[in-house]
């Protein structure tokens, strides 16, 4: 199993690949291999009959030439028939036109007698000397055919007694004008035709074969002085059905040979043309043997292609494309993956794809987006102007900008809006330019984030309406404490006092001590009221309620304060800020008391820059770092608001609070308060 | 002290002017001219009777008891101004002597003090409430 995978590739997904390559390729190979193995095996076929065709007509060609020489024999025969010698049955200067004829064409003539076929004159025997007696009986049958018809006859192959040779003999009858009759024939040897076959046979292993009427061989394009008077011929070429034909038959040697027949009309010999039919198969074999071991070749070469691609490819397949080019398939997977909508949009604006998250979002139908201008998600009345999205493309397309996060609208197909935010990247490929777009629906995080800012802006109010019902309690305390306690305290000390006027000098003595334990309570009551909320801020104002304050402070700590007010209308500002003011100095102070060792010197002032009122507190004490998260910092907030109060009480008023502190350098607060109603802090 | 000194007492407590009437009426030499119990009132009164002394409160309605100081100043220019109040704040002492007042008494220790204090001022001298150190003067 190891060792198959190894061949195949790696794994079943090596495999995989490796097979559907192979198979891929043996399933177009496999057919047009086939086809062009058809096309090579018609083709030589089409050779073949060429061959056929060509046996055929030289058939036909060599039987029209044995015709010829047959028809030049008799046209001979003819001639020398209406010789003036043989009319005039001279026959001893007829044997002389006979022999000087013969010597010319290479024949014997023989001139016999009608009845008896007793041989007058023959052309190889000189005149004067004693003739064969005897009439060969072929001889006779061929005299007696042509009285009989009055035409010429042609005898089959036989072997000359005289001329001691084979020969075929044509002759014609003669009958004089004495009413003689006689018979004129010419013994044309059987070489004749074998030189003219030999000449005929275009490749030596063709084989042309001249059979006489008996099938004995007249000539033979080979072996012939072997063959010749010899019946060699096929039984299955029909005795008179057909004029030509051919036959599938082996020769002597049992060498398969096809043979192609012609039987000549006038002398009803038969000519046969054999070729071998190795010789006829040999341009399919040829063929064949070429085209298999090119195709067979080709083959191994396309399969060991597609083994070695289809393994290299099983090595380097990643799923979804990650290690290679994705499909087309794999690509939509992983566009539409996406974890957010994503829109690619061309340089003219138009969409050209859109992530179903997209279309989603927007309410639209698959693929209803595509070509579309992309100002179609926008509302309309941000379609000009900066808002545009269209320009917000184009500009992230010319400026190469990968464009940060942008907080837009979208517009669903239903005319409805919610709020976006846009990433862009632009894209340069060769079929232009693009920018891909990332469209986030922040619809829940801007109402959230409006409900926390919702929620802050109630709770920063409710912490000043805390505060100011604090102070508004405080205040109320005050005047509760002033305006009736402190006046019915002081109403019965008067009392007290006329009343121990009355008394002798030892009641006068206990109730003087007891009204002096008044009036400490008296005392205490009012310290109460003062801290609860100084009288001074309301009946004289702030300024001088802090010059008292501080002055009071200084005398109280021995600390030199010194206070400058630069804005005169400070008592026009809100109550709320005047307290805020008033509270911060206090614990501004108390905090240098407290933690500023070693301060000689504290400068409160007071001044006015445009809207913005300042308040800057100074010490020249021991310092301590500023950083919020030192304990010194933290101990300033023991037994008051502390800086964070500080910060905080400013903060909900609109101000800003700063402190700067070091070590040995002192420290100096900076408040900052907007004398309008505007927040320093959006 | 052949004749008596003229007083008139400013306050919008009723119980503390009943307890000053009390106490002032025990001393042979004052006599209270009138009482009022608001500024505007206290300035017609004191402008009518051109008392010798005039002991006012600070907090009252209508007409705080600096501003009437300031105002008596102009307008009777001859009654001494004696100030009780419940403020110790020194904001409020400076600000009644720069009115003009002469005397600067706090309600606690009005029974033990007031007519000390309204005799300094009545012979001409200047009277702080010792609980108020006068440093910052």
């Amino acid at each position: 199993m190891n060792i198959t995978r190894r061949l195949l590739g790696t794994g079943n997904r090596g495999f995989s690949v490796r097979a559907y390559m192979v198979g891929l390729a043996g399933a177009i190979l496999i057919p047009a291999l086939l086809l062009g193995a058809w096309l090579t095996l018609r083709s030589a076929g089409s050779e073949r009959e060429l061959l056929e065709r060509n046996s055929e007509n030289k058939a036909g060609q060599v039987a029209a030439d044995i015709e010829h020489e047959i028809a030049t024999a008799k046209a001979t025969l003819v001639a020398l028939a209406s010789s003036r010698y043989l009319q005039n049955e001279d026959f001893r200067g007829f044997h002389e036109q006979l022999v000087d004829v013969a010597n010319r064409v290479g024949a014997q003539f023989v001139l016999r007698a009608a009845p008896d076929g007793q041989q007058v004159i023959n052309s190889i025997i000189p005149w004067g000397q004693p003739l064969r007696p005897d009439a060969p009986s072929h001889s006779m049958d061929a005299l007696k055919e042509a009285i009989r018809t009055g035409t010429a006859t042609i005898s089959n192959v036989f072997f000359g007694q005289t001329s001691q040779r084979f020969v075929v003999s044509v002759g014609i009858p003669v009958t004089l004008r004495n009413g003689a009759a006689y018979y004129l024939s010419v013994a044309i040897p059987v070489d004749t035709f074998a030189a003219s076959l030999q000449t005929a046979t275009p490749q030596d292993q063709w084989i042309i074969t001249l059979f006489d009427r008996d099938d004995s061989i007249i000539a033979r394009s080979e072996a012939q002085h072997d063959l010749v008077g010899s019946k060699l011929r096929n039984p299955n070429i029909p005795e008179r059905a057909s004029q030509d034909g051919f036959l599938i038959g082996t020769n002597r040697f049992g060498i398969a040979y096809r043979w192609a027949w012609r039987r000549s009309e006038s002398t009803g010999w038969i000519v046969t043309v054999g070729v071998p039919l190795s010789v006829l198969e040999a341009p399919a074999q040829r063929a064949l043997t070429t085209y298999t071991a090119a195709a067979g070749s080709l083959f191994i070469l396309a399969m060991t292609f597609a083994f070695v691609v289809g393994g290299r490819l099983s090595q380097s397949v990643g799923e979804m494309g990650i290690d290679r080019k994705p499909t087309r398939d794999e690509f939509r997977v992983l566009f539409e993956s996406a974890p957010n909508g994503v829109l690619v949009v061309d340089d003219d604006g138009l969409m050209v794809l859109a992530s179903q998250k997209i279309e989603r979002q927007f309410g639209y139908l698959p693929d209803e987006l595509i070509g579309h201008s992309v100002e179609m998600l926008v509302p309309e009345r941000l379609r000009e102007g900066h808002s545009s999205l269209g320009r917000v493309f184009r500009i992230s397309l010319e400026s190469g900008d990968r464009g940060a996060d942008r907080e837009l609208f979208g517009r669903r197909k239903d005319g409805s809006e919610f709020p976006i935010e846009i990433s862009l990247n632009p894209i340069t490929t060769g079929n232009g330019n693009f920018v891909m777009a990332i469209i986030i629906d922040i619809s829940s995080r801007v109402l959230s984030e409006q409900r926390l800012s919702a929620a802050l802006t109630e709770r920063d109010d409710l912490r000043r309406r805390f505060m100011q019902a604090q102070e508004d309690e405080r205040l109320r305390l005050a005047h509760e404490l002033h305006d009736q306690t402190a006046q019915i305290l002081t109403a019965a000390l008067l009392e007290l006092k006329v009343h121990e006027l009355q008394l002798t000098d030892d009641g006068r003595n206990r109730a003087r001590m007891r009204r002096i334990r008044l009036e400490q309570m008296g005392k205490t009551l009012h310290r109460i009221a003062w801290e609860l909320r100084p009288a001074s801020i309301d009946e004289l104002g702030l300024t001088s309620a802090l010059g008292n304050y501080i002055a009071e402070w200084s005398h109280q700590y021995a600390i030199e304060a010194d206070f400058h007010c630069g804005y005169s209308r400070l008592d026009s500002i809100s109550d709320e800020k005047r307290t805020a003011i008033y509270r911060i100095v206090q614990e501004a102070l108390t905090n240098i008391a407290k933690h500023a060792t070693g301060a000689t010197s504290v400068s409160v002032v007071i001044d006015c820059s445009g809207s913005i009122l300042r308040l800057t507190i100074e010490d020249n004490g021991a310092g301590f770092d500023a950083t919020p998260a030192t304990p010194a910092a933290g101990e300033r907030r023991e037994g008051g608001l502390g800086l964070a109060g500080m910060r905080e009480r400013l903060t909900l008023i609109g101000g800003e609070f700063e402190i700067e502190s070091s070590g040995g350098a002192g420290t100096t607060i900076y408040a900052r308060l907007p004398l309008d109603s505007e927040r320093l802090i959006a | 002290m052949t004749q008596k000194a003229r007083i008139i007492l400013c306050d919008d407590h009723p119980i503390v002017l009943a307890g000053l009437r009390n106490l002032i009426a025990s001393e042979t030499n004052f006599e209270i001219v009138g009482t009022a119990s608001n500024g505007i009132a206290a300035l017609k009164l004191i402008c009518e009777l051109r008392p010798d002394l005039a002991i006012i409160d600070i907090s009252m309605p209508e007409l705080n008891g600096i501003a009437l100081a300031r105002r008596l100043s102009n307008e009777a220019p001859s009654v001494k101004i004696m100030v009780l109040t419940l403020h110790e704040d020194r904001a409020f002492l400076k600000q009644a002597l720069d009115a003009g007042v002469r005397g600067y008494l706090l309600k606690r220790s009005a029974a033990e003090n007031l007519i000390q204090a309204a005799r300094s001022v009545l012979t001409g001298g200047l009277y702080v409430d010792p609980a108020i150190v006068i440093w910052s003067l």
